[in-house]
């Protein structure tokens, strides 16, 4: 950790130790009569030390923390450190200034004030240390709210990326089965449905994908998906858009609309004979961007189980990442059925 | 000449079935179909040889697909990916493809039919031994499949009131209809809801909500009426159970 009195603080902890000694020295001269220059000697060659003392304190605070559990050591440790590196700067100065001065009045003065100025000077770096503690413990605690922030991202990150898409083995699985099929009596399309497959998972697998990307490179990407979903379902499979242009550049999460066009494929082709249409419409109001994709679907049927997992993942991924609930709603009457999404175009966070 | 016949709803997982089968001379596809209601028709109609059978199929899947047939042809089933039938598959003898499969793949495939064909009884034992073991793998029943004579009823469990066994059948009563169904108490206790279904006798089960209240009938048993004002024995153990279950 950095030394609180470093740089400007520096300055700032000198020039305190600066008034500390003119004070110092005035009362020497007014109150006890001495000459200016014996006052002066006398400020310096006392405060001095101890303000360097002060200094060096910082890294015993570092290492001496009384915790609530163990507080007793420390705390006696500390008491003991500043009256031996008091009491040993104290004397050292008293010996200097009696080198150095011969006057007898000043001499005994000296001698006199000996325990005081040891007691004063453990006094000054009590505070010292104490200040040391408060601005340490504070530092402690800002740190702290820092790693608990970033560890909230990041596991806010890892919550994200676990929603943000699996792939369905049916899925590859299927294609993958159908390519098998297509190299025998159509070794053209088999080639075509590998290049969708594979620009596919690129565009989804990879780790540097922006969370967010604009509507139109998600359409893109989901074209490849549909397009080969479309290449196993064939005629049971029907889709339609409706899209204002100026939609365009707004954004979404990436892979946000797979799993809906998932469901509606398993709701529709799984639950129906005949097959589904799939309707996607995206426009845009009050600068959000809302988008609904809507699949017919038999309400008479009982469907197989394993529904639902991908609304949810898909509620809870637009929550963590745009802090406000209830983006997605679903609408159903006999014959329809409605996921609608609306997408904020700011970032909350 | 083996009828055969492909049902599967994907058209390019049937047709690589029927390029596999080409080399397989004496093996005929007599049919294709697209979903289980085809598939359970044409078997009763064209009573071909051997089936291969996709899991994941609309309305019905592969497995209820088997529950419906009395005299199961050999089955071969194909599945893309599936963790509760494969781990039902892995402890039976019946043949499964893992899509994509391979030629080499399929023809062991078509190798071990040709035994199971002349062993047909054998067969059919495991086929039911297979619908059990999936059951058990999977979670709770969620929807009954039933046969009636052409017509494939898929009743919702939340609209059965009772279920009576019957020698090899059991009567399922549903919205004042009675449906029959091959198909053992024991399964239909261990495969139903535990907390929506409860075997209070021997030869009944019974619909929670649908009871409305229990009266004694003599020492040790006790009558239920429905809400439907039909009345089913409980016996001591099925009044113990419906202590427990529903708490009084």
């Amino acid at each position: 950790m950095r030394h609180p009195f470093s740089g400007k603080a520096l300055i700032f902890y000198f020039s305190a130790w600066v008034a500390v000694m003119a004070a110092y020295s005035f009362l020497l001269f007014f109150i006890f009569g001495f000459s200016l220059y014996i006052s002066i000697v006398d400020s310096i060659i006392h405060n001095l030390p101890i303000a360097g003392l002060g200094m060096a304190f910082w890294y015993i605070v570092q290492y001496l923390t009384p915790r609530p559990d163990h507080y007793t050591g420390p705390i006696f440790n500390l008491i003991a450190a500043v009256l031996a590196s008091v009491s040993m700067a104290s004397y050292g100065s008293y010996s200097l200034a009696k080198a150095i001065n011969e006057d007898p009045s000043y001499l005994n003065f000296l001698a006199e004030t000996l325990p005081w100025r040891i007691f004063i000077g453990a006094l000054v770096m009590a505070v010292i240390v104490m200040i040391y503690y408060l601005l340490k413990s504070n530092r402690d605690l800002q740190e702290k709210e820092q790693e608990e922030l970033e560890l909230q991202g990041l596991l806010k990150q890892s919550e994200l990326d676990m929603l943000k898409f699996q792939i369905n083995p049916h899925f590859i699985f299927n294609s993958l089965n159908s390519i098998s099929s297509l190299t025998i009596t159509q070794p053209d399309k088999a080639r075509e449905m590998v290049i969708k497959l594979s620009d596919f998972f690129r565009s989804s697998l990879g780790k540097g994908n922006e969370e967010l990307q604009t509507i139109k490179e998600e359409m893109k990407r989901m074209e490849l998906y549909l397009d080969i979903e479309k290449v196993r379902f064939g005629e049971r499979l029907k889709l339609t858009h409706s899209f204002e242009d100026t939609c365009e550049s707004l954004t979404v999460p990436n892979m946000i609309l797979q799993p809906l066009y998932e469901n509606a494929i398993k709701y529709g082709v799984y639950e129906q004979l005949e097959g589904v249409t799939i309707h996607t419409n995206c426009h845009c109001r009050d600068g959000n961007l809302h988008i609904s994709i809507t699949n017919n679907y038999d309400s008479e049927a009982i469907p197989q189980k394993g529904k639902g997992i991908g609304l949810k993942n898909i509620r809870t991924r637009l929550e963590l990442i745009y802090g406000i609930s209830d983006l997605v709603t679903i609408e159903k009457d006999q014959y329809q059925f409605t996921v609608k999404l609306l997408v904020p175009q700011k970032l909350n966070s | 000449m083996t009828k055969v016949l492909i049902v599967d709803d994907e058209k390019l997982a049937r047709d690589i079935v029927k390029a596999y089968l080409k080399p397989h001379a004496d093996f005929e596809v007599i049919a294709e179909c697209q979903n289980g209601f085809e598939g359970v028709k044409v078997i009763h109609e064209e009573k071909p040889d051997l089936v291969f059978l996709d899991i994941q199929m609309p309305k019905l899947t592969g497995f209820e697909m088997l529950e419906l047939l009395e005299e199961p042809p050999v089955i071969v089933f194909s599945t893309a990916y599936d963790e509760f039938a494969i781990k039902a598959f892995e402890n039976n003898a019946v043949d499964y493809l893992l899509k994509p499969y391979s030629q080499d793949r399929f023809d062991s495939a078509i190798e071990k039919a040709q035994e199971k064909l002349t062993n047909r009884g054998q067969h059919k034992e495991e086929v039911s031994n297979l619908v059990d073991e999936h059951r058990n793998a999977t979670d709770e029943l969620d929807r009954i499949v039933i046969r009636l004579g052409s017509k494939i009823v898929i009743l919702d469990l939340d609209t059965i009131d009772y279920f009576e066994a019957q020698d090899d059948y059991v009567a399922i009563f549903s919205q004042d209809q009675k449906y029959l169904k091959q198909v053992r108490m024991k399964f239909l206790e261990s495969a139903l809801p535990k907390d929506k279904f409860i075997r209070v006798h021997r030869s009944y089960i019974a619909a929670v909500n649908q009871i409305d209240k229990i009266e004694a009938y003599s020492k040790d048993s006790y009558l239920a009426l429905l809400k439907t004002g039909v009345k089913i024995p409980v016996s001591r153990k099925g009044y113990q159970a419906l202590k427990e279950g529903l708490g009084f």
